[in-house]
């Protein structure tokens, strides 16, 4: 026994034991002095913390590179490492693999299961996380602050006000109509500054990108077509560049095409089959500037510089802007003013979500491995006679080393074919099923890098789950193998320790996996069962867009939908029709600067926004949104009548708590504006998420607001098929020329705002039910293992009396300890780490009591029958035939 | 022995602070030594691995010696070169010196040039 260094740290101590003990043996007492002579030497917490820090990666290091040269060692001293050898070990690997197909099956399955959940994982991780962006130079791509709106002069004031950036470009995303050749289409356009296509250094296929003076008013009609829209709708003309289309965009009805960009060019913020310039006059000044609706900033940093400078350098500029443009930027905003990496941007709410799933499906790698491990210390148990003759024949330790490492191999490398097998459909599902709020998903496929991580995991789950068993199984015990069969193998009582520690490591991975999913899961309903403030069944959602040439005007526009909701009333099954232009659920806002009466508002703090909503038809009607107190806008307020309004309870609560707000007024962008009275209070509802608390919000009546904004249906059916199938007949009543686009139960618009709870949830439930499945095979395997070890035994005990439920009481309760173990110390564990989830759960504890009781509940029903059914067989033994066996 | 094993950097750098070390050459001194003459920050468990290495090879021999009182009084292991260490030095420093052979000069004016164009 080396003698120990009293003075070194405990956790030093255990550290070194990463170490082969015969190195240990020799330098663990000198390494654990110079060590203590480091710490002493060190002078404050942070010196402390670096002599820390270097011994663990000292450690790690150095016993890596320790066990690779023993094995090398042993690998050259065995019998010569040629290929002939390898062939052999190979061809005896998989003699001894048929002979117990029972578990060679179970081992490739647990790793292929491992091994191609983890793959499909890493795919999305990969392509989403940690592939780079597809553009030049993206690392000095940044997004620039505001996180609310602003106007294209403002963009260009950050471009010639900040050193650290080179150049800025805004971006909005409007809704236009394509018409002219085929039906008319509705389709996203994007409105950014010329810098946009520049910045992100992607050149065109056809044509030009934007250029300054695309963007002078008046004549900014060019558009540049995405590849697939240039394809789909105008057959690939190569010709089309200069050509003239139908875009009806704001005032603007026709558009020349300047450009087509190229197949997979992935645009920032604006995934959309076209982009058009936003028109701004020269000399126009932030302050005198219309376009508010810019609602990203796109930036390249000057070379050289840094993300801290450009920060730097835009903080100083905000309090500057929130003087100039009160009511724009309260003092949050100032201090949050920076900015940011795009990929961090991009990816801002992702990246925990996409950690957790890999992190949880990591446990369940560990989880097969453990398993394999411990079907392997099992074979090797019964193999103990064999590898006995072997040592007997000459054989040396280090070939039976290498022997049973390339039958742990040939299972990983057959449970790794399958598993990259699985995770190429597994990936498509996976995609398949991502929420829309997913970025990039586009980029996810399994490739090389995919493949790279497959086969590491594969020589990962080899070398964790083989070298343990093998290990044991090669430890030289002579005298005690030859001699007879079953429990003879006494000597090697600590690898049933080992293999029931093994089962209850695995238990408490499958509590941890199993406990985020049912979080998760509870956590998915909380939300799905949050009542949004209307009733959603039996509604169906659509968008008509009558951006064609008769309806000029917020006039003609409101006469569109009012006609067409009179169309939609004579469709069969139809009880009321309605529309809105911002839907809840659906992705924009209309949030306006809001003056209440009788509410002081400071200027410099900026006036509190309010939610602004038109409505037409009876839409509290059809979606059952309570009216509180007063009377509903309708189609009878219009723009010759007076300007009213109804405000919902959250803007009562919010500015008048103690007040009858019906007769009050409000004015929006300013307090001089025009002001609307309040006719009424009706109910909240959750207009962006499930998840999100009812903000301040106001309807007026669509006929009284004059804008030209397209809006969506709501139609209240008991027939939505009917309905369905009937809309593209209903508006082209109306006009032939509108499009429709977005039908959907509003069930599932609303359903969308859980998407990545959902998403999170699915992928986490699978991972938790694929835990338990082999936590359950562990244990069973052990069990019936250590059953059929003491058949004799058991058959002693029948033939001396014992009742049969005894006996099988006392095999389950033998196997109960290593369960137990397992789920009190998973359950430690998965409290410890719930935090991590917690951003994901809605209006739920990582610890909540229920979820964690029905954990240990569905667990332990698990456990209990994979503990019972093999012990059931214990209580089966005929004493007669097991003593014979002897 | 049909030929010397080659040494590697590491390898003779060790042996040469154990050399240079004389009766006080152990781990730490050795770390110490690494550091200081050769500017080298190996880790401990470096040392010991490479140490180990030269000890089967026959170039090095390590013992333990009677506790100290200073740190404790642990006894420690010390290492002295073995004949064979100093002929494999001896071998690489040839090996070295031959390919040096002729480039001092180059080397030189490739330094005067470099200092010329700092002035």
């Amino acid at each position: 026994m080396p003698e120990r260094d009293p003075t070194a740290p405990g956790p030093y101590r255990a550290l070194l034991r990463l170490f082969p003990s015969r190195f240990r043996r020799r330098w663990g007492t000198d390494m654990e002095t110079v060590f203590r002579y480091r710490l002493d030497a060190a002078d404050g917490v942070g010196a402390r913390v670096a002599v820390w820090a270097r011994a663990m990666a000292d450690v790690a290091l150095g016993a890596t590179r320790e066990w690779i040269s023993l094995f090398m060692d042993l690998g050259r001293r065995g019998r010569g490492m040629t290929m002939g050898s390898m062939a052999r070990d190979v061809r005896y690997a998989l003699r001894g693999l048929r002979r117990s197909p029972g578990i060679a099956t179970l081992a490739v399955i647990t790793l292929a299961l491992g091994i191609g959940a983890s793959t499909a994982t890493f795919s999305v991780v990969d392509g989403v996380m940690l592939e780079p962006l597809p553009y030049p130079e993206a690392d000095r791509l940044v997004a620039l602050w505001p996180e609310t709106n602003s106007n294209a002069s403002l963009v260009r004031e950050f471009e010639e006000r900040v050193p650290a950036l080179d150049e800025v470009a805004g971006i909005a995303i409007w809704t236009g109509v394509l018409s002219g050749a085929g039906d008319p289409l509705e389709l996203q356009v994007g409105r950014v500054t010329p810098g946009y296509f520049r910045i992100l250094g992607i050149e065109p296929q056809l044509g030009r990108v934007l250029r300054e003076e695309d963007a002078v008013p008046d004549d900014a009609n060019s558009v540049i077509l995405s590849h697939g829209l240039w394809q789909s709708r105008f057959g690939g003309d190569p010709d089309i560049v200069g050509r003239t289309v139908q875009l009806n965009l704001d005032q603007l009805r026709s558009h020349v095409v300047v450009g087509v960009m190229p197949a997979g060019f992935q645009p920032y913020r604006a995934d959309v089959p076209a982009w058009t310039p936003i028109p701004v006059a020269a000399g126009t000044v932030a302050e005198d500037d219309s376009s508010w609706y810019v609602s990203w900033r796109i930036a390249k940093l000057a070379p050289g510089a840094t993300v801290e400078q450009a920060t730097a350098q835009v903080r100083a500029l905000a309090p500057e802007l929130r003087r100039r443009l009160p009511g724009f930027f309260d003092e949050d905003q100032v201090a949050a003013a920076g900015v940011t990496p795009i990929k961090d941007d991009l990816l801002e709410e992702t990246s925990t979500a996409l950690w957790v799933m890999l992190g949880a499906v990591g446990l369940v790698v560990l989880i097969a491995c453990v398993n394999v491990a411990n079907l392997l210390l099992i074979r090797g148990e019964t193999r103990a006679r064999d590898l006995a003759l072997r040592v007997a024949l000459g054989a040396d330790r280090a070939g039976l080393v290498r022997l049973l490492l390339v039958e742990t191999s040939v299972l990983a490398i057959l449970g790794g074919v399958l598993g990259i097998a699985a995770a190429t459909s597994l990936t498509d599902v996976i995609v398949r099923l991502a929420p829309a709020s997913l970025p990039r998903i586009e980029s996810v496929s399994v490739d090389g890098r995919v493949l790279g991580f497959a086969l590491f995991l594969t020589m990962g789950a080899t070398l964790l789950s083989g070298l343990w068993p093998a290990l044991r199984a090669s430890r030289p015990l002579p005298g005690v193998q030859m001699g007879g069969a079953g429990r003879g193998t006494v000597g090697r009582g600590g690898s049933r320790r080992l293999s029931r520690g093994l089962v209850a490591l695995e238990l408490a991975l499958a509590v941890v996996v199993t406990l985020g999913s049912g979080l998760m899961l509870r956590s998915l309903g909380q939300l799905l069962s949050v009542d949004p403030g209307f009733d959603t069944q039996g509604v169906v959602a659509f968008r008509a867009n009558p951006l064609g040439d008769r309806h000029s005007g917020g006039a003609a526009f409101n006469r569109f939908y009012r006609e067409v909701v009179e169309e939609l009333k004579t469709v069969p099954g139809v009880q009321t029709a309605s529309g809105i232009n911002i839907l809840a659920g659906s992705p924009g806002n209309w949030s306006f600067p809001t003056y209440p009466q009788d509410v002081e508002v400071i200027e410099e703090d900026g006036a509190p926004t309010t939610n602004f909503r038109a409505v037409f038809g009876d839409y509290f009607e059809t979606l059952r949104i309570p009216i509180v107190q007063g009377r509903p806008v309708t189609d009878a307020d219009r723009q010759d009548t007076e300007p009213v309004i109804v405000v919902n309870q959250a803007f009562v609560a919010e500015h008048w708590p103690d007040e009858d707000p019906v007769g009050k007024s409000i004015a929006f962008f300013s307090r001089d504006a025009v002001r609307y009275r309040v006719v009424g209070v009706v109910g909240d509802v959750r207009q962006f998420s499930l998840g999100r608390a009812p903000v301040p919000e106001v309807y007026v009546s669509h006929a009284q607001w004059n804008w030209e904004i397209p809006a969506w249906l709501v139609v209240r059916t008991i027939r939505p098929d009917v309905l369905k199938a009937q809309l593209r007949s209903v508006v082209d009543r109306v006009d032939p020329a509108s499009p429709i686009a977005g039908v959907d139960d509003l069930q599932t618009v609303i359903g969308r705002s859980a998407g990545q709870t959902r998403f999170l949830a699915l992928l986490l439930s699978s991972f938790g039910v694929l835990a338990l499945l082999l936590g359950a095979v562990g244990v069973y395997g052990v069990t019936a293992y250590s059953v059929a070890q003491r058949v004799p035994e058991f058959g002693v005990r029948i033939a001396l009396g014992a009742q049969r439920s005894e006996i099988v009481g006392h095999a389950a309760r033998s196997g109960a300890i290593p369960v137990l173990t397992g789920l009190v110390g998973g359950l430690a564990l998965a409290l410890a780490s719930g935090r991590l989830l917690r951003s994901y759960l809605y209006q739920i504890e990582p610890g909540d009591p229920l979820t964690v009781a029905l954990t240990v509940g569905v667990l332990t029903v698990v456990g209990t029958c994979a503990l019972v059914l093999p012990a059931r067989r214990a209580g089966r033994v005929d004493p007669v035939e097991a003593l014979s066996a002897e | 022995m049909a030929k010397t094993d080659h040494l590697g950097e590491f390898e003779q750098l060790a042996l040469l602070a154990v050399m240079r070390l004389g009766e006080d050459a152990y781990g730490a001194r050795i770390q110490e030594e690494l550091d200081r003459t050769a500017a080298r920050e190996a880790s401990i468990s470096a040392i010991y691995i490479t140490l180990t290495r030269l000890e089967e090879k026959g170039m090095v021999r390590s013992w333990k010696a009677l506790p100290t009182d200073e740190r404790g009084g642990r006894a420690r292991r010390y290492f002295a070169v073995e004949p064979e260490g100093v002929v494999a030095l001896d071998e690489a420093r040839q090996r070295l010196l031959c390919m040096w052979d002729g480039l001092e000069s180059a080397l030189d004016a490739a330094a005067g040039s470099a200092g010329g164009d700092g002035t």
